[in-house]
């Protein structure tokens, strides 16, 4: 890195350098620091203000985007209808526990196995702590949050090809990652070798941040040591009394941890959504929903598959059959309709829009996701393994292993989350296989970090997202080119249809965007009926 | 005389059952499981049961439920040289695209093994036809494709999802 040019350094020069050195997500954060960054729209509780003098609106689905809609239209005196297809509010706001009955498209039906108490969220199941929207619905509706472990620095980062397909634990593959680049970048600007317009004074204290970040000796040298094992962990950790000396751990060869590529995962935790402190509601993510119901349930018909929605220059129209029958149609009339219903449904529903809504309905495909429950009889990844929630990341079909963020050091069983891939072929894959076949198959990849998988699974529940009856996919796949041709297009609102959901939010996948797409959606609606 | 697709897809299905309890090895041999970016199966019949078949089912016959997937046995535009292939591709409505994670002899196969039994198209023929579609528009699609927003390992970076 030799060069010639000595003008001070930019900012886009110093974040494409803290990019290369620290990876792209400390660069994000530098970005952040900078002002850069996104941050949260949510303003605190939504203010209607106005009357809105008896006014109706049917709200379509009882997901997070619906329930939202419904607390708050209901409470400053809209009259609610909802309607929804499932026997249970929700939607991808989800959890399934012992007991359970799930029919996926196809007509396999499993029947969730699990023991009292345990759960698996087939859908989302953690909240950043800057989605501001669904956790204050959290508080105000007395919804209990724990936090979620995203980052534990003893579960596993694994690659097949790599350290002879033994799982290694994060806090080695960490550290020593961020002491040999710490070692290297030392060396070279000690040298001055990076000839480039750092000021002397900026050198001293990048050597002295390096030093610090990289746990390097005085020497600027990462090695096996004290200060190296009070990052990684010691060969054997310090104890009491006689012989209770520490030794000292050694680092993984760098070249090492390079070719294994597990690098790919250690930035996960600096990316913004995947931040300390994240929450997940105890109990299951349900228990949002759970909470909504109790509020507002009564406004709800279940089992209602929506076939048609008209609309004219006074009403809405919404036609629905039984969802288990596809019998008695029924229709509701209200004044206006907010609709949550999934694109990948909607787009094949009798709708009266617009060509440019219509358009925007069109554009949207729908993202591939599979997501798998396993119980074991005992809790082996705290009882063998020391690890206590948190995420195992691996190169394997699975994807990663998510033990349970709650009921720590509890005997008997326990529920983890034994495969989750998205946006991937290995998602269309176990999508396509018989529910058996893949519980299966994620039972088989497992026990290549968890040998205790052979002896200890019980049983099991696998979700492949596009097999889900009520929205045939996970998420609304925008493009950069859709979202700029179609977005506004699908928020407008067309003559008396408004659409909300993770769909109409960039958000998209994350329950937030639900919130947000909804409180967005209510405010414009609402300010045309008050104004009308 | 050609079966039916129907027909067809059960004996396909039948073996793939059969197969499949015999262990994880099955990975390795049809190219399912095999990468997280690309399907590396090369044959059109394996490719349609561990892809296609997540929506389109076992035997083409599609399913029902809030909305609903189309059968592909049948259907007499799947038969029309191009289309098929473009609707792989490129996705329609809500079926994504697969243009940037099929390659164009992936597409081509596949789309021939959807559409064997399908109208009057001479299948040699048909496979000409759709592979030289393919090669125009599975490229296009993967260009359009590498800029999906929600792509977990865009450009080698890794993006956040819930």
């Amino acid at each position: 890195m030799t060069g010639q040019r000595t003008a001070p350094m930019s900012r886009r020069r110093l974040l494409a350098m803290i990019g290369i050195a620290a990876g792209s997500s400390a660069m994000y954060q530098a970005m952040t620091t900078m002002g850069l960054a996104a941050e949260s729209t949510y303003n605190g509780p939504i203010r209607l203000e106005g009357d809105p003098r008896g006014a109706s609106v049917v709200i379509l689905g009882a997901g997070v985007a619906g329930l939202v809609a419904a607390f708050e239209l209901h409470r400053i005196g809209y009259k609610v209808q909802m309607l929804e297809y499932n026997d249970r509010a929700g939607g991808r706001c989800w959890s399934l526990r012992g007991g359970d009955r799930f029919t996926e498209l196809g007509g396999f039906q499993q029947t969730c196995g699990f023991a009292k108490d345990l759960y698996f969220n087939p859908g989302p199941w953690r909240i950043p702590y800057h989605h501001g929207g669904i956790l204050d619905y959290c508080k105000r509706l007395g919804v209990s949050l724990e936090p979620f472990i995203q980052v534990n620095y003893n579960a596993y980062l694994h690659a097949q090809n790599a350290f002879g397909g033994k799982p290694q634990r994060l806090r080695h593959v960490l550290s020593d990652f961020q002491g040999s680049v710490a070692e290297l970048l030392a060396k070279a600007v000690s040298q001055d070798k990076l000839n480039q317009p750092v000021t002397a004074e900026d050198k001293e204290l990048l050597l002295a941040a390096l030093r610090q970040w990289g746990a390097l000796d005085p020497n600027y040298a990462y090695k096996a040591g004290v200060l190296s094992s009070d990052r990684r962990g010691y060969e054997r950790d310090p104890g009491g009394g006689l012989n209770g000396e520490a030794v000292p751990s050694e680092p993984l060869p760098f070249a090492e941890i390079l070719r294994s590529r597990v690098w790919y995962r250690l930035a996960l935790g600096q990316i913004y959504n995947f931040q300390s402190t994240i929450f997940q509601p105890v109990g299951g993510m349900d228990m949002i929903a759970r909470a909504f119901v109790r509020e507002i349930g009564g406004l709800i018909r279940y089992n209602a598959k929506v076939t048609a929605i008209k609309q004219d220059d006074d009403h809405v129209t919404v036609t629905y059959v039984d969802a288990r029958t596809g019998s008695t149609p029924a229709t509701v009339s209200a004044d206006w309709c907010l609709c949550t219903i999934p694109l990948s449904v909607l787009d094949q529903i009798d709708l009266d829009v617009g060509a440019p809504m219509m358009n925007a309905i069109n554009a949207v495909p729908y993202g591939a996701a599979a997501k798998i429950g396993l119980q074991f009889k005992r809790r082996f990844w705290e009882e063998d393994e020391q690890i206590y929630g948190g995420i195992t990341y691996t190169d394997l079909p699975i994807w990663q292993i998510g033990y349970p963020n709650t009921s720590y050091g509890s005997s008997g069983k326990g529920v983890v989350l034994g495969a989750y891939v998205f946006d991937s072929p290995y998602a269309y894959e176990f999508t396509a296989l018989p529910p058996e076949d893949r519980l299966k198959k994620a039972v088989e990849y497992g026990a290549q970090i968890h040998p205790q998988y052979k002896t200890d699974y019980e049983n099991g529940i696998a979700v492949g997202w596009h097999r889900v009856p009520w929205v045939l996919g996970c998420f609304g796949r925008w493009t950069e080119e859709a979202r700029k041709q179609h977005y506004e297009n699908l928020c407008a609102i067309d003559g008396r249809i408004v659409l909300a959901g993770e769909h109409v939010s960039n958000i998209p996948a994350w329950q937030e965007g639900a919130v947000l797409s909804s409180l967005d959606a209510i405010s414009r609606l609402h300010r045309r009926v008050v104004a009308s | 005389m050609a079966k039916t697709v129907a027909a067809w897809r059960h004996v396909a299905l039948a073996m793939i059952v059969a197969g499949s309890t015999s262990a994880a090895s099955a990975q390795s041999s049809d190219g399912s499981f095999m990468s997280s970016r690309r399907f590396m199966q090369r044959d059109g019949e394996v490719i349609y049961l561990t892809v296609c078949q997540s929506c389109h089912m076992a035997a083409a016959q599609g399913a029902v439920g809030a909305g609903a997937y189309p059968a592909l046995a049948n259907d007499p535009k799947l038969a029309v040289a191009g289309y098929s292939v473009l609707v792989v591709a490129n996705g329609s409505k809500d079926m994504p695209p697969f243009g940037a994670l099929l390659d164009d002899e992936q597409v081509a196969a596949v789309v021939n093994d959807a559409t064997r039994d399908i109208g009057s198209l001479q299948m040699a023929d048909n496979a000409v036809a759709e592979k030289s579609v393919a090669a125009k528009y599975s490229r296009k699609s993967a260009r359009h494709v590498t800029k999906v927003s929600c792509r977990p390992e865009l450009n080698g970076l890794t993006l956040s999802f819930s």
